[in-house]
């Protein structure tokens, strides 16, 4: 099922979104990692400079990352699974085209993790430590955003996609962390939470939640 | 046993209430004037709508079914697009259709023509083991000799035990092999 789905979804206009982002990714992460940055005080603060980084890749991959998974799933409800749906049944379809867009969502998060840890190792002098909480949270956010796509938008309305992504940049962008409510409703990456224990329970808690609104609804939509 | 039984099925922008039965073997034809609700009984059958009032009995069925507009993956290259779904619905490929109706097969989808575009999209309800087949207005697009093929494609498949719902603005053409015809 995934192999077919594979089939029809990685299209030219996928093909080329993959290829643009990731061309884009390497030289977002060279620029972040060679401007302004002082050799000497890096040797010396390497620590600081590797939180400094850190803190300038979710900045700048957030709306980023954002861009590429309103790119990659805008389109995913498509006429041609009808004929799908009425021979394996819903169930296997819903399940396949989520794990399609997961497999996809996984290659480019670790290509992305692998360009940005070859970059701070090659082009800065700092002795890379990996803080393997910072990439977790923030590829959650990547789930998040494809989950809550494939759930709400159709085929008639595909700006509500850019709606979804819109919302998610501004939240993140006019954030306060002392509104920890919001924090509740929209558990998406902060730096300020990063560090605290239960934001990666929260937020699994919360994905699974979505992952069965996602399958309560296409399992029992009209089409 | 039937497949699929409806009774009185309806949906409120419908003005027909729907009653059939669908049971093995069976070649039932739907035809009548535009929006008497032809699609709208297939897509009832197919599961894709609900309806307001009434009731539909139904197993659980695999279910091949042709759209009205051929819905088929732009991108993808004919043979590897039938090969794929050979292999996914795990049905030995049966090229002989593919001479027969004479499809390009190394070809996107997208380049086909719209005859080659619904002679592919019908080769594709063809490919599994399905409980029921159904076909939304098959000969739209087709020329004389392909709907002469296609009813001879349709003829060996219900010899082969296939059941078959086709809706048709022409069930002169299909008639022969009907074992029911619904006038809406």
């Amino acid at each position: 099922m995934i192999r077919l789905l594979g089939q029809c979804y990685l299209n030219q206009k996928m093909h080329l979104v993959l290829f643009i982002n990731q061309l884009l990714a390497i030289g977002i992460i060279i620029l972040i990692l060679t401007i302004d940055v002082n050799t000497t005080e890096m040797i010396l603060y390497p620590k600081t400079y590797q939180t400094y980084f850190e803190q300038m890749f979710l900045q700048v991959f957030t709306v980023f990352n954002a861009m590429f998974v309103l790119f990659l799933t805008m389109d995913h409800d498509q006429k041609f699974l009808n004929p799908y749906i009425s021979y394996f049944g819903r169930f296997k379809v819903m399940i396949g085209k989520y794990v399609f867009y997961s497999i996809i969502l996984s290659m480019y998060a670790l290509f992305i993790t692998m360009i940005w840890i070859i970059g701070l190792m090659t082009l800065t002098t700092i002795r890379f430590v990996l803080n393997w909480q910072t990439y977790l949270y923030f590829w959650l956010d990547l789930w998040f955003l494809m989950t809550l796509i494939l759930t709400i938008v159709r085929e008639r309305f595909k700006a509500v996609a850019v709606i979804i992504v819109f919302v998610y940049l501004l939240f993140n962008l006019f954030y306060q962390a002392n509104e920890s409510f919001f924090l509740y409703l929209i558990p998406i990456v902060q730096s300020e939470f990063i560090t605290e224990p239960f934001f990666v329970t929260y937020k699994l808690t919360y994905l699974s939640f979505l992952f069965t609104v996602y399958l309560h609804k296409t399992l029992h939509e009209t089409r | 046993m039937p497949l699929i039984q409806l009774n009185e099925a309806k949906k409120h922008y419908c003005a027909t209430a729907f009653t059939l039965t669908i049971k093995p073997h069976d070649f039932i034809l739907i035809s009548g004037k535009n929006g008497t609700g032809k699609t709208t009984l297939l897509e009832l059958i197919l599961g894709f709508k609900k309806p307001d009032t009434g009731i539909i009995k139904k197993k659980t069925l695999k279910i091949n079914y042709l759209p009205e507009v051929a819905a088929l993956p732009n991108e993808a290259v004919v043979s590897h697009y039938l090969l794929t779904l050979a292999k996914v619905k795990r049905d030995p490929f049966d090229d002989g259709f593919l001479h027969l109706f004479q499809i390009p097969l190394f070809k996107k989808i997208c380049e086909l023509s719209k005859g080659n575009r619904q002679k592919l999209a019908i080769l594709t309800t063809l490919i599994g083991k399905p409980d029921l087949v159904v076909l939304d207005e098959p000969l739209s697009g087709l020329d004389d000799k392909s709907i002469t093929e296609l009813l001879d494609v349709l003829k060996k498949k219900k010899e082969a035990g296939f059941s078959f719902v086709v809706s048709t603005h022409q069930p002169e053409r299909l008639q022969t092999l009907a074992t029911q015809l619904v006038i809406l």
